[in-house]
This record gives structure tokens, C-alpha cells and sequence, in this order.
């Protein structure tokens, strides 16, 4: 058992909240070229957190965004579906940043389109790129944590936990995640890692929201603030959820959704 | 990015804010910069947490409250509006175990009930509309942040039937609250607490007590009081703009398992059972 009562809080430096205070602590963003997760891999930073990143798919996009990301820091390019290139990805950027304290995985490789016309490599393609991936993330972050108390912490979206047309396979993919949040979570207490979730909804980055004002959009009218989020606004969330603080919190999914999952 | 936690020149009421959670949510926030209303029954302790808020550089009230009692609240939030011309956050906090607490369902009276219900329930309902009635007069942004417990997620046992209905209520009344004033820029957010210790621990004694609870935790320990306080600033501060109607359940894992009390047995193939 690594942690007892009484447990005294850690010590936040200089003109840092307890919580939110990063310093010395290393970090490893997947899918770092994702607009949120690129928001998040600069709140690590500024929280004084040395970061990591990879990108989840190798197109040219990607990887600029990836490099991007980076500001010159490791970075490595990676396809999650592929667990081999994420181990491997994994212990170079480990060397790199001298160990690892926390992962995060930012899974959103979309689909939508009906059952029917869905085929078997779309069902490989979409569980590999989004639950695969966090999956085989999660296991190589894991090993690095070498029994020290780690956090990991996958950046979903809202089909993780709502159903929406066309979405089927997507939302599988998306919401299995949170399957394996609540098991592992369990499963890696006792050395006390955390595993988390955060949900974010409509961001202004989602394909296919359409216009940003109430007037134009009846998806805006259906969200309670009646905006979409900016990409930055799951931030500070994953900043604590990563800090040593945070160490009460696990198998949780927590939702930035502007109250959207909230109403009948 | 995380300039937005900082709460300088914000104004919060902690109710329940003497001892325990309360206490711990009302110091981080200090420390994040906001000025503190410490709202409680017992006044000794109130002013206790008052003085080390002043300590810190902020400023802070005392205001004894019995939350039960909403012309007491309402006076709460009179008074912090007459001295400080306003507040841009409650923290509903305070309850406590009741008369039906420890009682069998079949002998709990209608007063046990109704009183159990008004410190778990009542008194959320209470602060939450004193601060929805300050927001909408001034028409301006606030925030409300309930606290309810783990009890109101799972059937309990043969204790705290009621307080765990109660807390349920809680949880849900946040979420109509957070999206019948989402237009109006209010928010609201809910705290749900597993086992928390709520004092420090002083002997050996309380401290085995402690680790024999926590050895029934995933994370092996029982939560610590402080462990509220930077969730308490996320929530109530700008870092949490677009989170409404969450109800955030800090509880060391018990919540997301429960199928078993030690997990899978991968040799045997059966749910583990305690050693």
C-alpha cells in the first residue's frame, strides 16, 4: 500500500495553487495535435509540468500540428491504433523527460454513417484508433510509472456517454473507454494511480456544428449556456486531474459540456 | 490559462464552514484569493476560520446560521449583501446526520423525517434560491456549489436512509438549477464526497480507526479533509466556465467498482474476497 492516513497535502510552489501546481512533474500527451489536447498540453506546461507529446494519426496535418504541440520538446509520431508504435513512442519520450507521472490520451478518431453501410474495417479502424489506442496508451504509461502513484487520464467526448444517430460505432469506441476508466481504475488503486475521464461537448472545433449563434443554430438552442466551448476550456480540469492532488478522484468521468448532458 | 482560478475580488458564502469540509473549501479559496463569508451554527468555530481567512490577507465574516431555518439564510445573504454590496458564490455545504439517520425505516417518525430532510435537503434548497434571488436582482453571473455524498448514488444500508434520498435530491436539483439559468450566466455544480476524514487525526487510536476504513477503499486510504479544496476552487472559480449541472464524485474509487471486494482473482477465476 503506498498511501496511509494521515495524508498531508504536497507542498504547491510559489504563486501556485495546491492542485494545480506541476512542477518537476512529467508528462505524456497522445494525441497532442487534437485542438483541446493541444490546450492542454500549454496549461501543463504553464503549470510547470516538462511534457510529451505524440500525435494519434501520422497524416501530414497531424504531424504539423504534432511538431507544433511540441515547442521543441519530445515528440513522437504515432498511429494509436497500432500499440507496438505506442510502446515504442513511449519509453524514447520516458528517456527523454528522465520518467513519467502521468498520460494523457486524447482518442478522436470520428465515423459516422449508418449501420448498414458500415463495414468490418471501419469497426478495426474506429475501436483500434479510439479505445485500442487509450488502451495500449494507458498500458505503456503505465509500466512507467515504475509503482510510484501515477495519473492517467483519457480526453473524450460527449458520444462517450449519450447515444446520437449515425454516431453507433463512434460512440462504442468512445464510451468503452470509460468502460476501461472504471476497471482500471480499480485495478491500479492499491499502487494509487488514478484513471479518469473528462468529457468535453460541443467545442468550436467539432465537424459539423454549424453557425455559433443561437439564432442560426438549433444545436445551440439545445445546449443550456447556448455557446460552444472554446478548446481551452477543459484546460484546467486535466491540469488537476493530473496534479497530486488529485489522488481521491478516480474511475470518474467529468463532464465540460456547458450543462448539455444535464437536461431530459 | 490558469490565471482564471485566481478568485481575487470575489466574494464566496461557505455555509457549514467551522469545522471539516467546509473549513478546507473556505481556506483554499482564501488562498486562491477570494474573501470569505463563514456561515455556520457554532460561532467559537466560524470565527476561528475567520480569523485564519484575515491571517492570509482577505477579508472575512463570521455569521452564525442555522441553514435549517431560510430566514436565517436569507439573512445570511442580507447581511453579506449590507456589508460587502454582494457575493458571487455559494457554497452550500452544511448538513449533518439527523434523528432518522441511524433509525430502521420502519421506526423513523414523520419529525425524524422532516428534520433529517431539512438538514440534508431543505437547507441546499434554502441557500441555492437566497443566492439565485441576489444573482438575478443584480443581474450579473454566479456561481452555486452544492455538496452532496456517496450515499446518494447507491442503495445504503441499514443507516442513512434518508440522508442518502436526501442527498439525491441534491444532485439532481443542481442539475435543474444549472439549466434553468444557464442563459442568465449562472452556474451550478455539485461536490459529492465519499469517506472524508473530517478532522485531523490526534492519536494512535483514530489513527488505525482511519486505515481499517480506508483498507476498504480502492485507493487504500481514506480522503482527507484538504482533498475538497483545490475542487472547490476549480468549481468555483472562471477555470470552470463551461461546467454546469456536474455532479463530481471524489470518493477514492468506491463508486466506479463495487462488483467485488478485491477484484477479479485471476488464478482462482472468481470476485476476490478480502484477506
Amino acid at each position: 500500500m503506498s498511501q496511509q492516513n494521515p495524508l498531508p497535502p504536497p507542498d504547491a510552489a510559489d504563486g501556485k495553487l495546491p492542485g494545480f501546481d506541476l512542477t518537476g512533474r512529467r508528462v505524456i500527451v497522445y494525441g497532442a495535435e487534437k485542438p483541446a489536447a493541444s490546450a492542454i498540453v500549454e496549461a501543463l506546461r504553464e503549470a510547470g509540468a516538462s511534457v510529451g507529446v505524440t500525435s494519434a494519426n501520422t497524416d501530414g496535418t497531424s504531424l504539423f500540428r504534432l511538431k507544433k504541440a511540441a515547442a521543441g520538446g519530445p515528440n513522437e509520431a504515432v498511429d494509436l491504433s497500432n500499440g507496438t508504435n505506442i510502446q515504442v513512442a513511449t519509453r524514447k519520450i520516458a528517456k527523454e523527460l528522465g520518467g513519467v507521472d502521468a498520460a494523457i490520451v486524447a482518442p478522436q478518431l470520428y465515423h459516422a454513417a449508418p449501420i448498414r453501410k458500415t463495414l468490418d474495417a471501419d469497426i478495426q479502424r474506429v475501436l483500434m484508433g479510439n479505445l485500442g489506442g487509450t488502451y495500449a496508451a494507458f498500458r505503456s504509461a503505465s509500466r512507467e510509472f515504475r509503482g510510484r502513484p501515477g495519473r492517467l487520464l483519457a480526453v473524450l467526448d460527449a458520444s462517450a456517454v449519450r447515444g446520437l444517430t449515425h454516431l453507433s460505432l463512434y460512440s462504442a469506441a468512445q464510451s468503452g473507454v470509460v468502460g476501461l476508466v472504471r476497471s482500471l481504475s480499480q485495478e491500479l488503486a492499491p499502487a494509487g494511480t488514478t484513471v479518469n475521464a473528462i468529457v468535453v461537448g460541443w467545442t468550436d472545433s467539432t465537424p459539423g456544428r454549424g453557425p455559433s449563434t443561437a439564432d442560426d443554430n438549433v444545436l445551440l438552442r439545445y445546449i443550456p449556456m447556448r455557446r460552444f466551448a472554446a478548446a481551452a476550456e477543459a484546460a484546467p480540469l486535466a491540469v488537476y486531474l493530473t496534479s497530486e492532488a488529485s489522488g481521491y478522484i478516480t474511475g470518474q468521468v467529468v463532464q465540460v459540456d456547458g450543462g448539455v448532458l444535464k437536461h431530459l | 490559462m490558469l490565471e482564471s482560478l485566481r478568485m481575487d475580488g470575489k466574494r464566496v458564502i461557505v455555509t457549514g464552514a467551522g469545522r471539516g469540509l467546509g473549513r478546507q473549501m473556505a481556506l483554499h479559496l482564501a488562498d486562491a484569493g477570494a474573501d470569505i463569508v463563514c456561515a455556520a451554527r457554532t460561532e467559537s468555530q466560524i470565527e476561528a476560520v475567520a480569523a485564519e481567512i484575515e491571517a492570509k490577507g482577505r477579508r472575512s465574516l463570521a455569521i452564525q446560521t442555522d441553514v435549517t431555518d431560510s430566514a436565517q439564510v436569507d439573512a445570511l445573504a442580507e447581511r453579506t449583501i449590507s456589508e460587502w454590496g454582494g457575493f458571487e458564490v455559494m457554497i452550500a455545504n452544511a448538513a449533518a446526520s439527523g434523528p432518522a439517520s441511524m433509525k430502521q425505516v420502519t421506526e423513523i417518525t414523520d419529525e425524524d423525517w422532516r428534520e433529517t430532510v431539512d438538514l440534508n435537503f431543505s437547507s441546499v434548497f434554502y441557500s441555492a434560491r437566497a443566492a439565485l434571488r441576489h444573482f438575478l436582482d443584480e443581474n450579473k453571473p454566479g456561481n452555486i456549489i452544492t455538496v452532496s455524498s456517496g450515499t446518494s448514488l447507491r442503495g445504503v444500508g441499514e443507516q442513512f436512509f434518508v440522508d442518502g434520498a436526501a442527498k439525491a435530491g441534491v444532485i439532481n436539483m443542481t442539475q435543474s438549477l444549472a439549466i434553468q439559468y444557464a442563459r442568465a450566466g449562472i452556474r451550478a455544480n455539485c461536490i459529492v464526497p465519499g469517506f472524508i476524514l473530517q478532522k485531523t487525526l490526534e492519536d494512535q487510536e483514530e489513527i488505525d480507526t482511519a486505515r481499517r476504513q480506508g483498507s476498504r477503499i480502492p485507493v487504500g486510504r481514506v480522503g482527507e479533509a484538504w482533498e475538497l479544496g483545490p475542487l472547490a476552487v476549480y468549481l468555483a472559480s472562471d477555470a470552470s466556465g463551461y461546467v454546469t449541472g456536474e455532479a463530481v464524485i471524489i470518493d477514492g474509487g468506491g463508486l466506479a467498482g463495487g462488483l467485488a471486494p478485491s477484484g477479479w482473482d485471476v488464478q482462482s477465476g472468481i470476485g476476490g474476497i478480502p484477506s
